[in-house]
């Protein structure tokens, strides 16, 4: 969850608007999932850098990176096992671009702007406020669940005893607090948003508004351009020197 | 002119057995500090509930009878039209606020009415103003502390403009301190006529009986007494009611039974230290 919590900075990356951000995450995500060549994806990795860089974010995303050594354990024997070891190496560099790329989008759009550029592409006011919602909970609902913990902690109840089927079984006492608890403060949250005039208008101003500057349409030019080029290279492999397409033998 | 006007109103919610509240006929005036006090359970925040519309709006069950908010029927207007004229302050501000931060929190009910930019950030400045809350500007509200917190609910609410602020239990969950701060923010908010009149829910009577200047003691459903502050207090309906009666006025109470004083109660300490020194 680190890797895609908001914090606000004022770098170059997080100034950009985050209809930019959301291409380049889709971009990055798309010509992830076209190759599957190790020297050609790495290269797009490697690409990611210097925004991660710009938007001193390096620390967080090496914390996200390693919150999926598991996942990548498992991709590295899955593969190894029914496929091949190289297969496995692209693939893990295949989700490290697209973590990466959709994190840079989370870590730098403030919440609130990205419900403003869901509604920029047209997404209806309801379903764009709903999302935005979603993001400010999730800090209260942590710590309503941190408490749930406590008191049940409290009470004697221990939520690593036992192998893996029993861990699981340990999580009903939280969970079914958590949700009646989450479930109640919806509730409470509609009452409120109908007080606050929710809905009571369809001409629904804005004090916030997002703007496409140069630098967004500079980086909108370069983010096309790579793709184009991406899928030239993926229609005509002969494009690049052969040592793009070198794979390991296992 | 009554800003709210209870004829014969009762409400039963849909999961419950029994009517809530009870042939309730009483009228909100303009420019009044009223408290709404009873014991826990009495039916006052499903009252006022009935007075932003959330029932039946919100709340579905059975009615009988009316409410009239400047005269619009609630039965037939949307909450969210009402909130205009009637704004509601909840319990928990952990609840209210929505934003990622205090400005956005402030722009939201001026944006969901349909505000013009210029007339929204004048609106905005004026509440962060008159709540004391600038420092907290570009801050998010689960970094900031309760009393804060309770705070931005109010100039969230204040934004709207309404004429009618009601308050449920507002500092319920606040320290001492935080309480006496925000019940003179509500008295402050008064005073500047930002509002026309604030009702305000409370058990703690002792810091906010000085305040009110009229009282409605709300028991089992049903309106027990509405009247100006000290004439409630000098009653018997009150003193037997089960609210928690502040010392001030309960040292006097036995005094009185003990026919050592007799007049009227003091409801704040500024009276009490009159009524002493007349005393002597």
């Amino acid at each position: 969850m680190e890797a895609f919590k908001f914090i606000q900075k004022k770098t170059i990356i997080h100034i950009l608007d985050p209809r930019t951000k959301l291409l380049l995450a889709i971009i990055y995500s798309i010509l992830a999932i076209i190759f599957e060549e190790i020297f050609i994806l790495f290269f797009v990795f490697l690409s990611l850098f210097p925004f991660i860089l710009a938007g001193q974010l390096f620390k967080k995303w090496i914390k996200s990176i390693r919150g999926m050594t598991f996942l990548f354990l498992l991709l590295i024997i899955f593969n190894t096992l029914f496929s091949t070891f190289s297969r496995s190496i692209s693939m893990i560099i295949r989700i490290m671009i697209m973590v990466s790329s959709f994190s840079l989008f989370f870590l730098t759009v403030h919440p609130d702007d990205l419900m403003l550029s869901l509604l920029s592409l047209k997404v209806p006011y309801n379903i764009a406020f709903s999302f935005s919602l979603s993001f400010r909970f999730v800090p209260t609902i942590a710590i309503e669940a941190q408490n749930i913990i406590d008191a049940q902690k409290s009470r004697g109840y221990e939520m690593e005893q036992g192998g893996l089927i029993s861990q699981a079984r340990n999580l009903i006492p939280l969970l079914i607090p958590l949700i009646v608890c989450s479930l109640k403060r919806a509730f409470h949250i509609a009452e409120s948003l109908d007080s606050r005039a929710f809905g009571s208008t369809k001409n629904r101003t804005y004090y916030y508004s997002i703007k496409y500057a140069k630098k967004d349409w500079l980086l909108t030019i370069i983010l096309i351009s790579l793709f184009i080029f991406g899928v030239i290279v993926k229609i005509f492999p002969e494009f690049l020197p052969t040592w793009f397409y070198w794979k390991l033998k296992v | 002119m009554n800003l709210i006007e209870f004829q014969n109103f009762c409400f039963r919610y849909d999961h419950s057995e029994d009517f809530v509240l009870k042939d309730i006929n009483i009228n909100i005036d303009s420019g009044k500090f009223i408290l709404m006090c009873g014991i826990t359970g009495s039916g006052k925040t499903s009252l006022v509930r009935a007075m932003n519309g959330l029932i039946p709006q919100f709340y579905h069950g059975e009615i009988k009878g009316n409410v009239l908010v400047k005269g619009k029927n609630t039965k037939n207007v949307p909450t969210s039209t009402l909130s205009r004229d009637v704004g509601l302050v909840f319990q928990n501000p952990e609840n209210q606020l929505i934003a990622m931060n205090v400005e956005r929190e402030i722009a939201f009910g001026p944006e969901n009415i349909g505000v013009p930019w210029d007339e929204m950030d004048s609106r905005i400045k004026e509440c962060i103003k008159i709540t004391d809350i600038e420092h907290l500007r570009k801050k998010a509200p689960f970094e900031i502390s309760g009393g804060e917190q309770q705070r931005v609910a109010i100039a969230s609410i204040l934004a709207l403009q309404p004429e009618i602020i009601i308050f449920d239990e507002p500092t319920s969950l606040l320290d001492p301190k935080s309480a006496i701060q925000i019940l003179n923010l509500l008295k402050k908010i008064l005073l500047e006529k930002k509002v026309s009149t604030i009702i305000v829910i409370e058990h703690r009577l002792d810091i906010v009986l000085p305040l009110a200047d009229e009282i409605i003691l709300v028991d089992k459903g049903r309106i027990l007494e509405q009247g100006e502050a000290h004439n409630v207090i000098n009653g018997e309906k009150f003193l037997n009611s089960g609210v928690n009666i502040p010392k001030c006025v309960s040292v006097f109470q036995q005094l009185m039974n003990q026919n050592i004083f007799s007049g009227k109660l003091p409801i704040s300490i500024e009276e009490t230290k009159n009524l002493i020194n007349s005393i002597k």
